[in-house]
């Protein structure tokens, strides 16, 4: 462990710069699927994020709540597509 | 256990760079269909490369840790690329305004 235990704060924080940049589409976005994929980006992120801390806490239902994080993140993408098929946004 | 880890944290700065790249695109292209692909960069090249990165740092740490990672990895391939394909589909069909050097759309063509 003494790698990964050297390297959290960079590993965390190069992350989270990541997320930082792909919030500015999701604040910004021109229409609503910008702001989908941005906020799907942001979920996967997040994933990566929650299993580098369980690994330096040692806790195992942090892995639980990222499993249901990506299954929430997908019904919630799916659902929202569902919604915007039947309107006309551009043009 | 180095030569377990070694890899992981390769895999892992592969997975940094990549989410930035990916990033960086989504809020420099123009438009809704092309950031599809920034944001398929950050999927694919920085989760899922990190996620498998982690399966590698986390064989030591034994019990439950790599495979419950390994199966989030599985959920991510198979979920993602199927949200951005139903987003971008829902997005085609509400007529989402494209980028002006755009000059082929055979999906609205084949509608008509």
């Amino acid at each position: 462990m003494g790698i990964l235990e050297a390297l959290f704060p960079f590993l965390v924080f190069s992350f989270f710069i990541s997320l930082c940049i792909a919030s500015y589409r999701l604040v910004r976005g021109p229409t609503a699927p910008d702001r989908v994929i941005a906020g799907d980006v942001m979920v996967n992120v997040t994933i990566v994020l929650l299993v580098l801390l369980s690994f330096h806490h040692h806790e195992a239902m942090l892995l639980d709540i990222a499993i249901l994080i990506a299954l929430l993140g997908f019904i919630g993408t799916l659902a929202i597509s569902k919604f915007l098929e039947g309107r006309d946004i551009g043009d | 256990m180095i030569w377990l880890e070694l890899p992981g944290l390769i895999l892992l700065l592969i997975g940094i760079f990549c989410a930035n790249v990916g990033a960086i695109g989504l809020i420099r292209f123009p438009d809704v269909f092309i950031r599809s692909h920034a944001a398929t960069v950050s999927v694919m090249g920085g989760s899922v490369v990190s996620l498998f990165g982690l399966v590698l740092i986390g064989c030591q740490l034994g019990g439950a840790f790599p495979v419950k990672v390994f199966i989030i990895a599985l959920i991510v391939i198979f979920a993602s690329p199927t949200g951005t394909h139903a987003i971008l589909k829902a997005a085609h069909k509400s007529r989402v305004q494209m980028w002006h050097k755009t000059f082929c759309d055979m999906l609205r063509e084949e509608e008509g």
